[in-house]
């Protein structure tokens, strides 16, 4: 008891962690880990802007570049992920060409394996000299194990566990694709000769993850839309057709335009909620079947 | 610095060949770091180990002395388990000297091999014998490893005592050269100093010293033209808009800088009736462009000069036969006209290594046992305003030491 009180009685009080924050889901080398949770505003510069390379972030994989702009009396930027212990602190460095007054913060960040796969906010916050934070900036950013999907509009949806679910999208002309229905085109009408090529106009889903209970690697499904989409409301929901004897399945969902991230969910399915939508036209997990997930407009 | 009192010498097997006395000495010193703020069960990003709570030899040292008339030579191993287990040559050197009786210092003594570097008294000092179990920061940046390669002639005449060496200027744990001497110029060091007796044992020592030589940046070999493969859009497939030509660039030459340093040093020494031997001491010492150990000093990278400024100041009391205790305070700052950008500022910045050391020993012998606590300063943090601050680097550490 002693020792440790002498040991407490010596040791730096004003010091920074040694502790090398290894234990935390993001990663940025050669900064300062800074232990405890992200630093409130009281008063300081603020983080005028937040901006990656690419909305998605490889798990696992310290490739990823964040660019901030701070306010011009900032010395130093702390970067976190919302909702999660532990930042980083590096330096403010010089204005560049494009925002000359402002300095930056620029880094190259990773997520490591303990963050749940899906969307998550990377947060920045500008200290000046007497180390007072300001009020953050955030970029929306996706942590995934493959990159971000290509066309002029997909959304994708990942979960990482044994459930069967699907993905039902309803574009703006109010035609549906998911696990049945692998195409948004609506059905012609009798008689009515149709173009070969006119499916590839309308979102199709590339595949059934973890159909029927046959377990895939990393179960994924992305409707995607290889030509522009038509203007208006879209709708994705998320329904589980079975738990496969998960007890619960957490899964996220992710829209992207042109390789950009417009909007992202996460959501959990119970096994209340494989009963689905008994209002389906085509059954409990027909036609749209499952929870809504995410609504936006192009 | 601050030595230990020698007990006076024990017998010793004395080995005569050919008119030789070969005297055999050494000592092992264990130690256990039972406390570490730096410490950690992990591994750094490059792979080295970041824990530092362990058991491991830190020094484990045999030495053979050998005598015939003026005529001498010394050999000292050094085998160690501080980055896994070493062994290694620490000092070899022939020498001669003279003296104009045999229980007076030698007027001349000349020496040739691998020996300490005759600068201050912290580094010429035998690891043996010093009270605090390393170095002050400012002796491991100017003489790193404290071994160098040279000649040197050295004598005392009265009080006064001296000495100059001409060396390789690479000791031996030269952060970049490792020991190597990477030019053809050579460090000229030395030391004048004076060893006063006053009344009732009280003895003081003062001196000072001097370093100066030339230092060198290392040049770049030629190299060719690179492909180089960015995955911009992380698909793992390499397309043509994601490789970009590096153009190769031609050889450029090393280029030499002056290096140099300046320091003085002062050691009271004095005896408390029962309580026993006493010393305090103070040494300082300016360099330019001298770090070799902590900062590495590479002017022409940063196209400025390095100053640096170091010192250490300490007491260490002998508590009756079997005891001693003692307190140092150094402080070493590696680069003092250092500034950064902090967006749109320029700040001047510290690069400042400070350790408050407090020691307790217990002796029997040649046996000691230390435990010593460090309450250190660095600049590898960050603080909330983006200046550079302590990362915590407090330790205890424990250490047996027996000597033959």
């Amino acid at each position: 008891m002693r020792r440790a009180a002498l040991l407490v009685a010596l040791a730096a009080c004003d010091a920074a962690s040694s502790d090398p924050g290894l234990d935390t889901v993001l990663s940025i080398p050669n900064a300062q880990f800074r232990p405890g949770a992200f630093p409130a505003d009281d008063g300081g510069p603020t983080a005028v802007s937040l901006a990656t390379r690419h909305p998605n972030v490889l798990i696992e994989r310290v490739v990823e570049r964040a660019n901030a702009y701070l306010e011009p009396t900032a010395r130093a930027a702390v970067f976190g992920i919302e909702g999660y212990d532990g930042a980083w602190l590096v330096p403010a460095g010089p204005p560049d060409f494009s925002a000359p007054g402002l300095p930056t913060a620029n880094i190259v960040f990773g997520v490591r394996a303990a963050i749940e796969p899906g969307p998550f906010t990377l947060v920045v916050a500008a200290a000046n000299a007497d180390g007072k934070f300001g009020a953050p900036a955030t970029a929306m950013l996706v942590a995934d194990e493959e990159p971000e999907p290509t066309g002029e509009l997909a959304i994708r949806l990942i979960w990482n566990g044994a459930a069967d679910l699907d993905l039902h999208v309803i574009d703006a002309l109010g035609g549906e694709a998911y696990s049945e229905k692998a195409n948004s085109m609506p059905p012609p009408a009798p008689g009515v000769p149709v173009d070969p090529t006119e499916y590839l106009k309308f979102g199709i889903l590339d595949h059934d993850g973890n159909k029927a209970c046959r377990r895939d690697g990393r179960p994924r499904e992305t409707v995607r839309w290889t030509m522009p989409p038509p203007a208006g409301d879209y709708v994705v929901r998320i329904d589980a057709r079975s738990m496969c004897g998960a007890p619960g399945q957490p899964w996220a969902v992710m829209a992207y335009r042109n390789g950009e991230l417009i909007g992202a969910a996460r959501g959990f399915a119970a096994p209340a909620d494989v009963r689905g939508d008994s209002a389906s036209p085509l059954g409990e997990h027909g036609l749209g079947a499952g929870v809504l997930a995410l609504r936006f407009s192009l | 610095m601050g030595t230990v009192a020698a007990d006076p010498e024990t017998l010793r097997p004395v080995v005569a060949r050919h008119g030789w006395q070969l005297d055999l000495s050494g000592y092992v010193q264990a130690d256990v770091i039972a406390y570490s703020q730096l410490s950690a069960d992990e591994l750094a990003t490059d792979g080295t180990l970041l824990n530092e709570e362990r058991f491991l030899i830190r020094r484990g040292r045999v030495r053979l002395d050998a005598h015939r008339d003026a005529l001498s030579a010394a050999i000292e191993l050094d085998g160690n388990t501080i980055n896994g287990a070493a062994a290694r040559l620490v000092a070899a050197n022939v020498g001669w000297h003279y003296q104009r009786s045999t229980d007076a210092l030698p007027l001349v003594a000349l020496t040739a091999g691998l020996f300490k570097t005759p600068f201050g008294v912290e580094v010429p000092a035998s690891e043996r014998d010093k009270a605090f179990l390393e170095p002050p920061a400012f002796a491991r940046a100017f003489v790193p490893g404290s071994y160098d390669a040279g000649v040197m002639a050295q004598g005392a005449y009265g009080i006064a005592r001296w000495s100059v060496a001409v060396m390789n200027g690479s000791p031996s744990g030269d952060a970049r050269w490792n020991g190597k001497d990477p030019t053809a110029s050579h460090d000229v060091v030395g030391r004048v100093g004076a060893n006063i007796e006053g009344p009732r044992k009280l003895r003081v020592e003062v001196g000072v010293s001097a370093i100066a030589g030339e230092g060198l940046h290392p040049g770049t070999p030629q190299t060719k033209d690179e492909l180089q493969w960015v995955d911009e859009n992380q698909d793992g497939l390499v397309q043509s808009t994601e490789l970009q030509v590096v153009p190769g660039a031609t050889a450029t030459a090393s280029q030499k800088f002056d290096r140099k340093a300046l320091g003085a040093d002062l050691q009271v020494h004095w005896c408390i009736c029962r309580l026993g031997n006493g010393t305090a001491f103070a040494e300082l010492a300016f360099g330019t462009n001298l770090d070799r150990g902590v900062i590495y000093a590479d002017p022409i990278a940063v196209s400025r000069d390095y100053r640096e400024l170091g010192f250490a100041v300490g007491v260490v009391q002998d508590l009756g036969d079997h005891a001693q205790a003692g307190v140092r305070y150094d402080r070493y700052d590696g680069d003092r006209d250092v500034n950064e950008r902090l967006g749109v500022t320029t700040v001047g910045e510290n690069k400042v290594f400070s350790t408050l050391s407090v020691m307790a020993a217990g002796r029997w012998h040649d046996a000691r046992f230390v435990v010593q606590y460090d309450h250190e300063r660095n600049p590898f943090g960050r603080d909330d305003n983006g200046m550079p601050i302590t990362r915590e680097a407090d330790r205890l550490t424990l250490r047996a030491q027996v000597g033959f």
